[in-house]
């Protein structure tokens, strides 16, 4: 099959290879569109077809376009090597000739000389999706326009508007103005395309030198086509990821989005003259809504969190735990205090103290339960402490004065207040049981002294053992 | 000694070759149905706005105690995860005993242009998480996030650290400006708020070309050379379209989020420099306590591996475990290599924990 003699006229095999290809295409295809082939581009031709038999397939077509695209370029390079091959006389091609002729872009049958010259900004633009093409239509269609603007300079664009339609000439001024800016950004962004282009074949024609040892010689098409995609993306990516890259990127981006933004205006005019409905105005019907939904979720979740983050829970399971401990606390012998919390016996006579502490506790008890969102405010309750001690030798009326200031301040500080004050006001090292935990907590205690037989319920009433307990203890210990 | 050896006639073959498949690819593309994905049922939990949070059902009752939540990125659509029957993350996990569930983001249109990162993180993934956790009635699950829905689990696990038990991060960008991130080396010279003004939502033409131009001849070009290959393969050929729509099935990107997301990652890298606010809530990645797997792909050119690696050093958590993947951005998910290796990894590391 393979043929390598150099006398072989690989031009002649060229030409019948090609029409037979085409037969074979319209043998393919002839029921589905007759067009006449390009004699010259026979290989485009019947990708074209082939294109046009998808046009209107809808689902497919999308994958038919993309194919079509990157064969007809694939088919190119094949095109170019045989021809190239054909011209010298039907030896194995040279890489540094082929690469040489590539970079100068001969004329090439059915090669686009902007692929040769540029393949990456050709590639770019080609890829351009619906979004973007629209774009390029429209930006293409100004391009007469700028280029005469160019011609005749630039500066009168900048010129101060005058007159009645003083506003309007502006407008029209910043929108041509920023047609020739992104102009010029797409410019430098090609330029650096180009020198991306330029230096793959650089990379590549030292990738195809690496390959001169026999056993990786590169020995189709395919492999060299591969090889220099991989040059072409290492030279993209160096340029790409360059400082210079990023300005001139960002510059484009901007630019564009400076003619889209004057461009939108434009239309806007246009659209309140006809009284349409714009864009701004559906943006600012769009952020209302999207604030008041914000509001009303904000609003539903903190009246739902109110009822269901799990206080009620809590508080419903440490009444709950309350009740055990009173039933534990009042079934045992020795339960003095807790005992008090439990209904009184019909004709039981209790001693005072109990009943001091119980009310005691019953109030400490009934400020925190009904003011669960209050936290226990130490805050406030220290001063009660502090002025009682200091009133404590005052005079009865002045006692009474500072007692009814503190309920005052304290009622309208926090629904707490008012009861630890009064507690307060018993000149009894009150136990502080401000919440539900820390008396939960006491009531613990309680039980486990009592459990333990200890005796001193009086000191350990509702929290922590006296400061002077536990060093007397300790002292007892040590004399016995 | 010449580097090309193409014998003339080795390349005309090679060329015949290249049209006969173009031939038989005419037959091929024409009698093929539309593509399906997603192979795993699934049902409905939840619903708000565009998201949908769903819950997949495995042949067997889950055996894991706490449900898995994947959030993906806003980029692409998530069916990416249960592509096809032999493509998918989430059968492979449910097989294993895993509880699955997914939160479909939808297609935002222009009404969803105010939505915001506080929007997605604080509003629509906390709910979802509320979502999942009651029905578990427990108090912590565990997350799974993807790419940007990485990067948005990161910064929800920093916020509600008592929500999450175990935090799985793929391909997730966490140092934004690594030396070869391409991504991010391009929108530190955009003008994001004139962009977002300009736009409102982001096109999703606009988001599929930029990821083009990342690897332009690659992914333009050599791509759908290879598919020429098998264009005679009924087989191949759906594989490459289901995965080829999945590519540029790609939502607009909601304007608000868009513009936070390139200002305060892209640009700002707050998740490594600090000073990341979503909504009223400061985010630190010091603040993410639970056990942490962090998944990356060697070969990835749109989250690099050194965009994924410095999340070691920046979490709070001691319990951390990384795993690299030899693969990409998208073999993580779909190769035959990822079906192997990535469920079972993460299967065994939650049952560990």
């Amino acid at each position: 099959m393979s043929d390598t003699n150099g006398g072989h006229d690989w031009s002649k095999d060229w030409q019948a290879l090609q029409s037979q290809y085409w037969s074979a295409w319209t043998d393919l295809t002839r029921n589905q569109a007759g067009v006449t082939p390009d004699a010259a581009t026979p290989w485009h031709e019947g990708l074209e077809q082939w294109s046009r038999m998808f046009g209107s397939a809808g689902k497919q077509s999308d994958a038919a376009e993309r194919l079509m695209s990157s064969a007809k370029d694939y088919l190119n390079l094949m095109q170019s090597m045989m021809t190239f091959a054909s011209g010298k006389g039907g030896g194995p091609i040279n890489a540094q000739s082929w690469l040489e002729t590539l970079r100068g872009a001969f004329n090439m049958p059915g090669v686009d000389p902007g692929l040769m010259n540029n393949p990456l900004a050709k590639m770019l633009r080609d890829m351009s999706g619906n979004g973007v093409r629209s774009f390029e239509q429209l930006a293409s269609g100004a391009k007469p326009m700028i280029e005469q603007m160019q011609q005749e300079g630039l500066s009168w664009l900048r010129a101060p508007a005058f007159g009645y339609a003083r506003e309007h000439q502006e407008h029209y001024q910043k929108m041509l103005l920023a047609f020739a800016d992104f102009q010029e950004a797409v410019k430098q962004y090609n330029a650096l395309m180009m020198k991306a282009s330029q230096r793959s074949f650089e990379i590549a024609e030292g990738k195809i030198a690496e390959r001169s040892e026999p056993g990786r010689q590169i020995d189709s098409v395919r492999a060299l086509y591969d090889l220099w995609v991989d040059a072409a993306e290492e030279a993209y990516a160096e340029v790409a990821l360059s400082e210079e890259f990023r300005k001139v990127y960002g510059d484009v981006v901007n630019a564009q989005m400076r003619v889209r933004s004057q461009m939108q205006q434009e239309v806007e005019r246009i659209g309140v003259d006809l009284g349409m409905p714009t864009r701004t105005e559906l943006n600012n019907v769009h952020k209302r809504l999207h604030d008041l939904r914000r509001e009303l979720r904000a609003s539903q979740e903190a009246q739902r969190d109110a009822g269901h983050d799990g206080r009620d829970a809590e508080i419903a399971a440490m009444r709950a735990e309350i009740d055990d401990l009173r039933r534990l606390v009042s079934n045992s012998p020795t339960a003095p205090v807790l005992r008090t919390a439990a209904p009184p016996k019909a004709g039981v006579r209790r001693k005072r103290a109990p009943v001091r502490r119980k009310r005691a506790a019953k109030r400490a008890h009934v400020a925190t339960k009904s003011t669960p969102i209050v936290k226990p405010v130490p805050v406030a309750i220290k001063p009660v402490v502090v002025r009682v001690q200091r009133t404590a030798a005052a005079p009865k009326a002045r006692r009474r004065d500072a007692r009814r200031r503190l309920a005052g301040r304290a009622a309208q500080a926090s629904r707490v207040i008012p009861a630890a004050a009064k507690s307060a006001a018993t000149a009894r090292p009150e136990p502080k049981a401000a919440s539900f935990r820390e008396a939960i907590a006491a009531m613990r205690q309680q039980v486990s002294r009592q459990k333990n037989g200890k005796k001193k319920v009086k000191a350990a009433r509702f929290s922590l053992p006296s400061r002077t307990s536990a060093p007397n203890a300790r002292l007892r210990r040590s004399k016995s | 000694m010449n580097p090309i050896r193409i014998e003339p006639q080795k390349a005309l073959d090679e060329a015949v070759r290249f049209n006969q498949k173009l031939a038989a690819g005419l037959k091929t593309l024409r009698n093929m149905d539309e593509v399906e994905y997603g192979a795993t049922a699934k049902e409905e939990i939840y619903r708000e706005d565009k998201l949908v949070l769903y819950r997949f059902k495995g042949p067997h009752a889950p055996t894991a105690k706490t449900p898995l939540l994947i959030a993906y990125a806003l980029v692409n659509r998530p069916y990416m995860v249960d592509l096809q029957d032999d493509r998918s993350l989430v059968k492979n996990l449910l097989a294993l005993g895993e509880d699955v569930y997914l939160i479909d983001w939808g297609y935002p249109d222009q009404s969803d242009r105010y939505l915001t990162l506080d929007d997605y993180i604080n509003g629509y993934i906390r709910r979802c998480v509320d979502v999942v956790a009651k029905r578990h009635k427990v108090g912590k699950i565990n997350l799974l996030g993807i790419c940007q829905g990485g990067a948005f689990s990161l910064c929800f696990a920093s916020i509600y650290p008592q929500k999450i038990r175990n935090l799985i991060a793929m391909v997730t960008p966490v140092d934004f400006h690594t030396p070869d991130n391409m991504l991010s080396h391009w929108t530190r010279g955009m003008d994001v708020d004139l962009f977002i003004d300009t736009l409102g939502n982001v096109p999703a033409d606009l988001m599929n070309w930029c990821y083009l131009t990342l690897k332009p001849v690659r992914l333009f070009q050599q791509k759908y050379i290879g598919m020429v290959d098998i264009l005679d393969d009924k087989i191949e050929m759906e594989n490459f379209l289901r995965m080829e729509k999945w590519i540029f099935d790609s939502p607009d990107q909601a304007g608000e989020a868009f513009r936070q997301f390139v200002k305060d990652f892209y640009q700002g890298n707050k998740l490594v420099n600090g000073g990341l606010m979503i909504g009223d809530k400061s985010v630190s990645l010091k603040k993410i306590s639970m056990p942490v797997l962090n998944i990356f792909a060697e070969q990835d050119h749109l989250v690099p591996p050194s965009a994924s690696r410095p999340l070691q050093g920046l979490i709070g958590t001691k319990d951390y475990t990384q795993l690299a993947f030899k693969g990409g951005h998208i073999g993580i998910y779909v190769s035959g290599r990822a079906q192997r290796e990535v469920p079972g990894a993460i299967h065994e590391w939650l049952a560990q924990r």
